[in-house]
């Protein structure tokens, strides 16, 4: 059952970028889609408290990165819903941002003008300039994205993310390409505006040991379905090492693996 | 275990990739990066530029620009001394071979090796731009021709660029239009000359005509080439931080497409000399190419040869201008930001 258009439902006036907004509740339920007859998501329930920060793993192709896209809206399901602070959620709008798996920066607009997109103005820009500032790229303002490294792309990415104030932030596997050193500074940095701004986050990833750093909960999706759903309870900030962190990381993997039964 | 092996995989490969960027960015003086970036490019053709606009404000700027780009170079680079023999190098080496071509051309003539019926010696032909320019018919020539390049060159790139924007957003007009357009564009525009004649006459119109449709099609080709090749998924980026149908055009569909509509205006120019050079031989009673036809009536060689030169020079200062927008309107492009060195 198809639903109204998916066009941009722009909300936010009211909501200045800057505030410190809390982070919105989320409840999917009964969720489907299929493309071409394969079932990408089947029934998928599951809900998130305000403030939560969640990870996704799962093998490629299990689903992921659809969930994201039907969260922000760029796609409608077949069946089910998504509700946002109880309401019902099938457009683009203005508290939900999302990171994705390359920078997709405009090349043409300076890193500055590329924070500020889709904000209008004098308060765009001290949104944005604030927001570089806060990924630590507030001296790159000017330069064309095309100079900067991967890692400082993916930074300015996440900038231009925050530039927008999210009530709710979706990260597509924004560290996937990044290298081990830029990935673990990354992941810091993340971390600390989750804990300073309490946004709702749901992060996709593959590596099991980031999923354990930053989230309170790891979901494994399976064949479109929660396969398994476990609270991290770890003291922050979670440092890679201790036994309790490489105790979890084995058992997920573990679930990982058995499911599906893997290659070997 | 795969989680493992696949870090420290992707680790070594973007090692390599990030950290001379990190160095370099970081420390040095972002302004000079970046007009670097901006000369650069200049630097790199003003050579052949300054010359063949000499005397106009263009060659100064070229001029100026080199020079601060040799400047801003020559701090960049480990040895500057070599840096800046190299940039004079490549300013003056384009310009050997014309010259010794010029030489030779003068010194047959003057050895009297090349008779002057066939080919006027260069001093002939710089005493015909003397003799021309002071009568006035040369500027008027030069006028008209370059009224009726500018003519069609803006009604046909008009056109070109609203029938790609056209064809490219609407998968009905494309439907509709695009075949019919394909199917025109495989006729050699300067076929419908004596069909065009019988329209418009020898009037302005029928030279204007030619030109437009000359000049449509590599625009129109590339508009849609363009605006199709955008990268999808910064149209959905766009869409995820809240632009509207009208933003994504102005901020992600338009510039994307640019560089390649910029190809098309290049090459739609030089079609346009082409079709002005043939039109206005066959069908005026003015223009440069009037001029030259009319030369030959008269066995005047150096004006003949004078009108080819004038093209010349006309078509490259249409290639110069556009190679400028280029460079500034596609000043984030690694070419050019790589020029910065």
């Amino acid at each position: 059952m198809p639903l109204s258009g998916a066009t941009s439902g722009e909300g936010g006036a009211a909501r200045r970028p800057g505030d410190t907004p809390a982070g919105v509740e989320v409840r999917i339920v009964g969720l489907e889609k299929s493309y071409t007859g394969r079932k990408v998501l089947d029934s998928l329930d599951f809900s998130m408290r305000p403030g939560e920060f969640a990870a996704v793993v799962g093998r490629s192709g299990c689903g992921k990165s659809t969930l994201l896209r039907h969260l922000v809206g760029l796609e409608l399901p077949d069946a089910g819903a998504v509700y946002v602070d109880g309401q019902r959620r099938d457009f683009l709008h203005a508290d939900t941002r999302m990171m994705f798996q390359e920078d997709r920066l405009l090349p043409w607009k300076s890193v500055l003008r590329n924070v500020a997109l889709g904000l209008d103005g004098e308060r765009g820009m001290e949104a944005a300039r604030a927001a570089l500032e806060a990924v630590g790229l507030a001296d790159r303002a000017d330069d064309w994205p095309a100079v900067l490294s991967g890692g400082q792309k993916q930074r300015v990415s996440l900038a231009r993310a925050l530039a927008h104030a999210p009530r709710f932030l979706l990260l597509d596997e924004p560290m996937g390409a990044l290298d081990a050193l830029t990935r673990l500074e990354m992941q810091r940095l993340i971390e600390r505006l989750w804990l300073e701004r309490k946004f709702t986050a749901l992060l996709v990833t593959h590596d099991v040991g980031e999923a354990i750093t930053l989230a309170d909960r790891i979901i494994l999706l399976e064949c479109g379905r929660i396969a398994e759903d476990l609270t991290v309870d770890l003291p922050r900030p979670r440092r890679r090492g201790g036994t309790a962190f490489g105790r979890l990381e084995t058992e997920v993997l573990e679930w990982i693996m058995s499911v599906h039964g893997g290659f070997i | 275990m795969n989680g493992a092996d696949l870090a420290v995989r992707r680790d070594g490969q973007d090692a390599s990739g990030l950290c001379p960027d990190q160095g370099t960015g970081r420390r040095s003086d972002r302004g000079a990066e970046r007009s670097g970036a901006a000369c650069g490019g200049t630097g790199r053709s003003a050579g052949r530029e300054t010359g063949l606009t000499a005397g106009g404000e263009a060659g100064l700027t070229a001029g100026a620009k080199t020079g601060f780009a040799a400047g801003s170079g020559a701090r960049a680079a480990t040895s500057p001394a070599r840096r800046l023999r190299g940039e004079t190098d490549a300013r003056l080496l384009p310009w050997l071979f014309p010259v010794l071509l010029f030489l030779v051309w003068q010194a047959g003539s003057s050895f009297g090796w090349i008779n002057a019926r066939v080919l006027p010696s260069p001093v002939d032909v710089f005493a015909s731009v003397f003799r021309l320019s002071a009568s006035g018919e040369l500027w008027d020539n030069l006028r008209i021709s370059c009224f009726r390049a500018g003519c069609g060159f803006v009604i046909g790139g008009a056109l070109g660029l609203l029938l790609g924007f056209a064809t490219a957003t609407s998968r009905r007009l494309e439907i509709l239009l695009d075949t019919s357009l394909q199917m025109f564009r495989t006729i050699p525009h300067l076929a419908l000359t004596p069909l065009v004649i019988i329209w418009f006459g020898i009037g302005e119109q029928a030279k204007i005509f030619l030109i437009v449709c000359g000049v449509m099609f590599p625009i129109y080709l590339n508009t849609f080439h363009g605006i199709r090749s955008v990268d999808p998924r910064l149209i959905d980026m766009g869409r995820v931080y809240g632009l509207g149908r009208r933003e994504l055009w102005r901020q992600i569909i338009l510039p994307g497409a640019l560089s390649s509509i910029l190809v098309g205006v290049r090459f739609s120019l030089g079609v346009m000399w082409m079709t002005l050079i043939v039109a206005e031989a066959i069908a005026a009673s003015s223009g440069i190419g009037y001029m030259a036809s009319n030369a030959r009536e008269m066995m005047q060689t150096d004006v003949m040869v004078l009108s080819i030169l004038l093209y010349a020079l006309l078509g490259k200062l249409a290639d110069v201008t556009a190679r400028y927008l280029e460079r500034r309107w596609l000043a984030w492009r690694p070419e050019f930001l790589k020029a910065a060195g």
